[in-house]
């Protein structure tokens, strides 16, 4: 009689559970032209005329589609992860993108596991889709994968990571170009000479890879300054206690780049509370809406502006194209936008560094660029 | 009559290595770099404690009943955003935010014990499933965005100093500790959960609604996490769900270099105190030191594993002499 009483109890808890949980998901379930859900959206007072509808589980990772409509291309897009606001920005560019474009959007989450992609792929391509976007979590270990996506038929583009593969259509950033020129400004403003720090993601992830190169090109030409690496990952809480930990180790420190604005937020408030501010120049990277604000207000040098709105709108209309049986190069670069206030500017053409076509604009014109997908679509 | 004195190293010799340690970690950073003993590093040091030290409390209460629980790190993520989606939305209010993250680290506690306790599963299995439950409500919640926090209040709980070098935060964790040291001390839930640690059963059978204690036990852990959140978001000024870190394992393992038991029934609050400035100075060293990062995490554990080790040789050298006396 107990264990029965235990059964029935056990079953009405998890039946509660999936009741519950399922009404969550619910809620937060795709309903495109939505009003805002301001669920913890940012405080820079950014309105989402899309809903972004978080992810549902699924065997390889969360998902999240759009409406389907049958006569519609399909891409689907093998992300990396899903839980950075740099990822959640670009899913609101890609699906806005897809509208326009018309065609529909698989996106799934590999968690940050090369398997999970990798049967990620091999769904998309037994659902026949016509287009796969990929973040890749490894630019060689996904290559028989694309291979086989590409003689099934299905064009592959990977999204801001070089794939060396015939079969694979490369969309990129600038990051290591971008990156060392900002090392290039950092170095000459600190006399090139002293101790500096450079803040990186992850050894082995290709955007991090990629901004720590052209950093550390930079550094190279600066044979009197020092620069220590620090590998944070995506974490604040484990930036600022490095950061506070370099800081008292080294109070003597000129300057702190932070590869990811997400990271830099930390960095920014490490070096307020050692009361360095001023002190020690902080530079970034991806444009966010609070980094250029926080140019703006001169705590930091300089950010760059990629737009994780941009990036996904602009992959997805590369998608698009793919799926709709046009061609288009093998490499992709995306524009990109360096913001400073006029007198890093006046800085930066003074020292003739940078390269032909480089972009520089004003905080305000930064803050305007990342959501301005139109004038990214007149391109 | 004399008055025979009691030999406190025999006696407390166990209790206090870890003292030792922390005082070992202590030296060879201020022999590295004199830079150590500055203020500033103070305050960094005394900052670092306090958001791990709080969940090493939590781990300390669930392992001494010899359960384990895997919510801390996305317990105290989900408490963050969600803490932080009633702070956006009630235009700031520091308060509700701090009730929040309380409440719903409380919450997940709850929903930890009952799981273990009324449907009778394994500690270790439900408490990994809820930290995947965890991350996914976390995300769902948040949808990966961060947001900035500007409530005086909230910022000088996060970055505010006494003294120059007594981080507000740190006040936060000491109160933390006197009063889990009143639990663990002076109440029934206290003498309960050292029971159960020793022996589950024996605790049942004396007519203790042990089901009310366990449940309990988890609670008071998921409370800690929500604290921990609080502290953590405030100090780094936004909340995003992107705080779990290492707060999971860097939580259990100060509980256990600080004397806690896996096995349950052993543990004190000081102790836990004493592991999260062990643990913490070792992480600092690291930085301090500028150690490749690929070799930290090898390093790191090295160094737990033969704290670990000098702990048993203690253990058994503390069994020797009192047997001896």
């Amino acid at each position: 009689m107990k264990k029965k009483e235990l059964m029935k109890k056990g079953l009405a808890l998890l039946a509660a559970f999936t009741l519950v949980f399922g009404t969550l998901a619910g809620c937060g379930s795709k309903d495109e032209g939505s009003s805002d859900d301001s669920a913890a959206t940012s405080t820079d007072a950014e309105t989402d005329k899309e809903d972004a509808a978080p992810a549902e589980d699924d065997a390889a990772g969360d998902a999240k589609d759009t409406e389907a409509s049958g006569d519609k291309p399909t891409i689907g897009i093998a992300m990396l992860d899903m839980t950075q606001e740099f990822f959640v920005n670009m899913i609101e560019g890609g699906d806005y993108a897809a509208e326009i474009y018309g065609v529909n959007l698989i996106w799934k989450s590999a968690d940050s596991s090369l398997d999970n992609q990798i049967a990620i792929i091999e769904n998309f391509i037994q659902q026949k889709v016509d287009c796969i976007l990929l973040d890749p979590y490894d630019n060689v270990g996904l290559i028989p994968v694309c291979e086989e996506a590409k003689a099934a038929g299905i064009p592959v583009c990977s999204m801001g990571n070089f794939i060396d593969s015939d079969a694979v259509i490369s969309n990129l950033y600038n990051d290591r170009e971008d990156t060392k020129v900002i090392g290039e400004l950092v170095g000459n403003l600190i006399d090139k000479s002293g101790d500096v720090a450079m803040l990186y993601g992850a050894t082995g992830n290709f955007v991090s890879d990629e901004r720590q190169g052209g950093w550390e090109e930079a550094m190279a030409e600066f044979p009197d300054i020092k620069c220590t690496y620090y590998e944070v990952g995506w974490d604040t809480a484990a930036t600022l206690k490095t950061v506070q930990d370099i800081l008292a180790a080294n109070p003597d420190i000129k300057a702190i780049h932070s590869f990811s604005d997400g990271n830099t937020t930390a960095v920014a408030q490490a070096v307020d509370q050692a009361g360095l501010t001023g002190k020690v120049l902080i530079s970034s990277y991806d444009g966010n809406k609070d980094a250029s604000e926080a140019v703006k207000d001169g705590k930091y040098v300089c950010t760059l502006l990629t737009g994780a709105k941009r990036v996904g709108y602009w992959n997805v209309q590369i998608g698009s194209k793919l799926a709709k049986g046009e061609t288009v190069e093998q490499k992709n670069y995306l524009e990109s936008y360096f913001i400073m206030n006029d007198d890093m500017k006046a800085k930066v053409e003074e020292l003739g560094i940078g390269y032909e076509g480089m972009n520089i604009v004003n905080p305000d014109k930064g803050i305007e660029l990342f959501d301005d997908l139109s004038a990214f679509e007149e391109k | 009559m004399v008055k025979e004195k009691k030999p406190v190293f025999k006696n407390n010799i166990q209790k206090y290595a870890p003292v030792f340690l922390m005082l070992v970690l202590m030296v060879i950073l201020t022999i590295a770099n004199k830079n150590f003993l500055s203020a500033q590093s103070i305050y960094n040091l005394l900052q670092q404690v306090s958001a791990l030290g709080i969940v090493a409390l939590g781990a300390m209460i669930v392992l001494l009943t010899a359960g384990i629980d895997f919510t801390a790190g996305f317990g105290l993520s989900l408490a963050g955003v969600t803490a932080g989606f009633v702070y956006l939305e009630s235009g700031n209010q520091g308060i509700l935010l701090i009730i929040t993250s309380l409440l719903i680290g409380a919450l997940v506690g709850l929903i930890n014990g009952l799981i273990i306790v009324k449907l009778n599963l394994n500690p270790f299995i439900t408490t990994l499933a809820m930290m995947s439950v965890c991350k996914g409500v976390s995300m769902m919640v948040s949808e990966g965005r961060q947001v900035q926090i500007k409530s005086e209040f909230l910022l000088t709980l996060g970055s505010g100093r006494i003294l120059k070098f007594i981080p507000v935060s740190f006040l936060v964790f000491l109160l933390a500790v006197v009063l889990m040291y009143i639990i663990m001390n002076k109440t029934k839930l206290g003498i309960y959960t050292y029971a159960m640690g020793g022996n589950e059963d024996a605790v049942e059978y004396s007519g203790i609604n042990k089901s009310f204690y366990k449940i309990l036990v988890y609670t008071v852990a998921g409370f800690l996490y929500g604290l921990a959140a609080i502290i953590t978001c405030c100090q780094v000024t936004v909340i995003t769900s992107n705080i779990s870190g290492d707060f999971l394992l860097d939580g259990i393992a100060a509980a256990v270099v600080g004397g806690t038991s896996l096995l349950g029934g052993k543990g004190t609050v000081f102790g836990v105190v004493i592991g999260a400035f062990i643990i913490t100075l070792i992480t600092t060293m690291l930085n301090f030191l500028q150690v490749p990062f690929l070799l930290r995490e090898v390093i790191k554990g090295i160094i737990i594993i033969c704290i670990l080790i000098f702990d048993v040789c203690i253990g058994k050298l503390a069994d020797r002499l009192k047997v001896a006396a």
